[in-house]
């Protein structure tokens, strides 16, 4: 004799349901939140100590940075003047609510206008872990690959920007970051892209795209 | 994706909704997206590891797939695409919402009834 109990509950719930009470959280503090995701090498760090600067100018920011080890991308920070707080997950492939809640006991959010999120490099298992951010962004390097957005849908699907780094080097990875911007459009319509490389003498572009710098679209 | 992490969620799931019947659940029932970002049988061979030493070390994990179902956002109609770029094959739209293909939930359990309860 068998029968069967209905259960009908989501695996992920427990975090959606978090991110949900910290984007109220973050949105009673008056803060934005922007969250990075790409893989291992893609750029996100560098983005960052090139964007920081023009963000800092006109909002107060502070940085939660993602890393299976080491403290280096915190330092890396911080040496820009910007609070940054480590997570090092040791092991674990994404961030969730449990991390960003523990790392925000550090951060004081009267004191900032402007949160950014690092995720752990990987552009597969964090798109499904919300963790209350008002913005996402996607980073994916020239030097992945030009059907890079092809290949990882959910990552272009749920993000609201996406920013092609290392476009100085796309001539010597034979991609073409026009391309790249297209194949993101054909999975997500409403994406906007972004530019980001560096010229001869070591200037960044600051990131154009769509009409505006990313700062200004991250300023919102 | 990371399927241990999910499989061990699965897992507490499950013992939740058995409570004293743990034991005797023959069968977990999970449904997938094709869009969730999960390998089948990685998150099997997660599960089988995980249940060893847990009342449940009798439960086999079935999975049941589900194709990704959209919405035009221009014309309402509900389409299965067949691949990206998304195409309304009513109306040409390319503005959609996903409805149904990225889920990750337990659905049921079989479990085995005591006679004892009749």
């Amino acid at each position: 004799m068998c029968g069967t109990i209905e259960v009908e509950q989501d695996v992920r719930a427990e975090n959606l349901h978090q991110s949900g009470h910290l984007r109220e959280h973050f949105a009673h503090h008056g803060v934005r939140v922007i969250g990075l995701l790409g893989s291992p090498g893609s750029g996100k760090t560098t983005l960052l100590e090139n964007i920081l600067p023009a963000l800092s100018k006109k909002m107060r920011v502070a940085v939660i940075e993602g890393d299976v080890a080491t403290e280096n991308d915190a330092r890396r920070i911080r040496q820009l003047g910007v609070q940054a707080v480590q997570i090092n997950t040791d092991g674990a492939c994404h961030l969730d609510t449990a991390m960003v809640k523990k790392a925000l006991e550090e951060i004081d959010l009267d004191a900032i206008d402007l949160l950014i999120i690092e995720n752990v490099g990987n552009l597969v298992c964090p798109v499904g872990f919300p963790l209350g951010e008002t913005l996402r962004l996607a980073v994916i390097s020239a030097a992945e690959g030009e059907d890079k957005p092809l290949k990882y849908p959910s990552a272009v699907l749920h993000t609201d920007a996406m920013v092609v780094t290392k476009t100085d080097i796309a001539g010597f990875t034979r991609v073409d970051p026009g391309k790249m911007a297209e194949y993101a459009r054909q999975i997500n319509p409403d994406i906007q892209v972004f530019f980001s490389g560096f010229d001869k003498d070591g200037g960044w572009n600051g990131a154009a795209g769509d009409g505006q710098s990313l700062a200004d679209y991250l300023i919102g | 994706m990371h399927e241990a992490t999910l499989a061990a969620r699965m897992l507490q799931i499950a013992q939740a909704a058995a409570a004293d019947r743990q034991g005797r659940v023959r069968a977990v029932t999970a449904v997938i997206g094709d869009m969730a970002g999960v390998m089948t049988d990685s998150l099997v061979f997660a599960f089988d590891a995980l249940k060893k030493n847990t009342p449940l070390h009798g439960a086999q994990l079935k999975i049941e797939r589900q194709r990704v179902l959209v919405c035009c956002r221009g014309c309402g109609a509900e389409y299965a695409p067949p691949g990206f770029p998304f195409v309304c094959p009513q109306c040409g739209g390319r503005e959609f919402r996903i409805v149904r293909g990225e889920e990750i939930y337990v659905k049921n359990l079989e479990v085995e009834e005591d006679v004892r309860d009749h």
